[in-house]
């Protein structure tokens, strides 16, 4: 069963558990997908939603091939959700999708993943493009230690040379809940 | 049952023993420290006055032999224009073998040459110095200057080693959050990694510079030996450490009393620059 047959059920396992490589004391993994169309999934106004599409991924971490041949497809405005045990490739496959993956000492990735009809593996890309396209949300909050808070809520648009705008951040904050 | 609070005695006496050691060999080891600390006290404090702070060698055989101005202002002059030449090179060095070599080949064979400078005596930089800058006479002789370059190079695999350590302290995910927001990685550098190591760096660049200040060989056969106090980097520029070394060889008492003074200025000036160093490590928030 490949994820492109069964996206639209919804949330079954979708990745063979032998697609992923793991020391073979360890139980096989299994990644699945759940996805929702949350109310609050709406893009911001003036910026149209993107769907992402993985074709045929391979990742590895040295030796290590960790993602086999993986294909899945994120649709625009839906909240799409990947479940599985630890080391089992969620984050790896995220990673993948806005080229953080390769950051890695000795980490690489193969094969297209399509933003629209865009491939962000495709030659000639600039990996800052793709990242700044591309959000990402780290599983550990890892805030910048030397700076302000309002400077952390800024980061995003301090690190790509664009202008800071304190009722932006102050908005950012309350819509976390962290502003009184 | 066996009992939960009582060690056997020979565990005890065993445990004894082992401390003893331990601490005996810390005594033993702090003697010399002592010792050297007791007798630079004993015979410095007594030759600084403020006539020996504040005026230069008079170089008269006879009568006053004058203080150590010149060497005071030589060695801050001398080592403030190393650390100027140094600490960039050397930081810019650390920042290319973690931010941008890496593992790669180049920064291999960088880190490899940095690890064989930093065994290099001091001497051998300073015979260098002397016959690529001294001899040939460039710009004069014996120059301040050349006496400069000759602990720059001596401090830059230092300040190069400490500053790499510190940045590879840097965690890996705090230049991943700043990749992950789309920032290029000169920026990734500049406004992430080095203000995130920055108190390391300092702290690294302060002993380095500590080191270098102590340093006789490379500046007799560079900067020499003058008595008379000068800001002049292309003159000829008197340094502590150059002051000692010929007063420790004079005849007279008064002149080695001298080179007591000069050692004890010279040992408080390196301690106020660790105890900095010390200060900013404190507030390192990676350590």
């Amino acid at each position: 069963m490949s994820a492109r047959e069964d996206h639209k059920v919804a949330d079954e396992i979708v990745t063979e558990p032998e697609a992923y490589a793991l020391p073979p004391e360890t139980p096989a993994p299994h990644v699945s997908v759940r996805r929702a169309s949350p109310e609050a999934g709406e893009a911001p106004a003036g910026e149209r939603a993107r769907s992402v599409r993985i074709e045929a991924l391979n990742a590895w971490y040295g030796d290590l091939h960790s993602i086999k041949d993986l294909s899945l497809e994120f649709e625009p405005n839906k909240a799409t959700a990947l479940i599985g045990p630890s080391g089992s490739g969620k984050s790896t496959v995220v990673r993948c999708i806005n080229r953080m993956h390769e950051e890695l000492p000795g980490a690489r990735a193969e094969g297209r993943v399509m933003l629209d009809e865009q491939d962000v593996y495709a030659d000639g890309v600039d990996v800052v493009a793709v990242r700044r396209a591309i959000g990402m949300v780290f599983q550990k909050p890892n805030p910048f230690p030397t700076v302000s808070i309002f400077e952390n809520v800024a980061a995003g648009l301090r690190m790509t040379s664009r202008k800071v705008d304190a009722e932006q951040v102050e908005a950012a904050l309350r819509g976390a809940g962290l502003w009184k | 049952m066996t009992s939960l609070v009582a060690t056997s005695a020979a565990r005890r006496r065993k445990d004894r023993v082992a401390r003893a050691m331990l601490a005996l060999g810390t005594g033993i080891a702090l003697v010399p420290l002592g010792l050297i600390l007791y007798y630079l006290l004993r015979k410095g404090l007594g030759a600084w006055s403020w006539h020996f702070f504040t005026t230069d060698p008079t170089g008269s055989f006879l009568g006053d032999p004058g203080g150590i101005r010149s060497a005071i202002v030589g060695t801050v002059v001398i080592v403030a224009l190393a650390a100027l030449m140094a600490v960039p090179l050397g930081v810019g060095v650390a920042l290319y073998l973690t931010e941008f070599g890496r593992d790669g080949r180049l920064a291999r064979g960088v880190r490899f040459l940095i690890d064989v400078m930093t065994g290099v005596p001091s001497i051998v930089f300073g015979l260098f110095i002397y016959i690529s800058l001294v001899v040939t006479g460039i710009a004069g002789s014996f120059a301040g200057w050349k006496g400069s370059i000759a602990l720059a190079l001596l401090m830059l695999p230092v300040v190069a080693r400490a500053a790499e350590v510190v940045l590879l302290l840097v965690p890996q995910s705090l230049r991943e959050a700043a990749f992950a927001l789309g920032a290029p990685r000169w920026k990734v550098v500049f406004s992430v990694v080095v203000p995130t190591a920055l108190p390391g760096i300092l702290t690294g660049t302060l002993l380095a510079v500590a080191r270098a200040a102590g340093e006789t060989a490379p500046l007799l056969v560079t900067a020499a030996n003058v008595n008379g106090t000068t800001l002049n980097l292309g003159d000829r520029m008197n340094s502590l450490p150059a002051q000692i070394f010929q007063d420790v060889g004079q005849a007279q008492d008064r002149l080695v009393a001298r080179a007591w003074g000069a050692a004890l200025a010279l040992v408080a000036m390196i301690l106020l620059l660790t105890l900095v160093a010390r200060l900013l490590q404190k507030r390192n928030r990676l350590a």
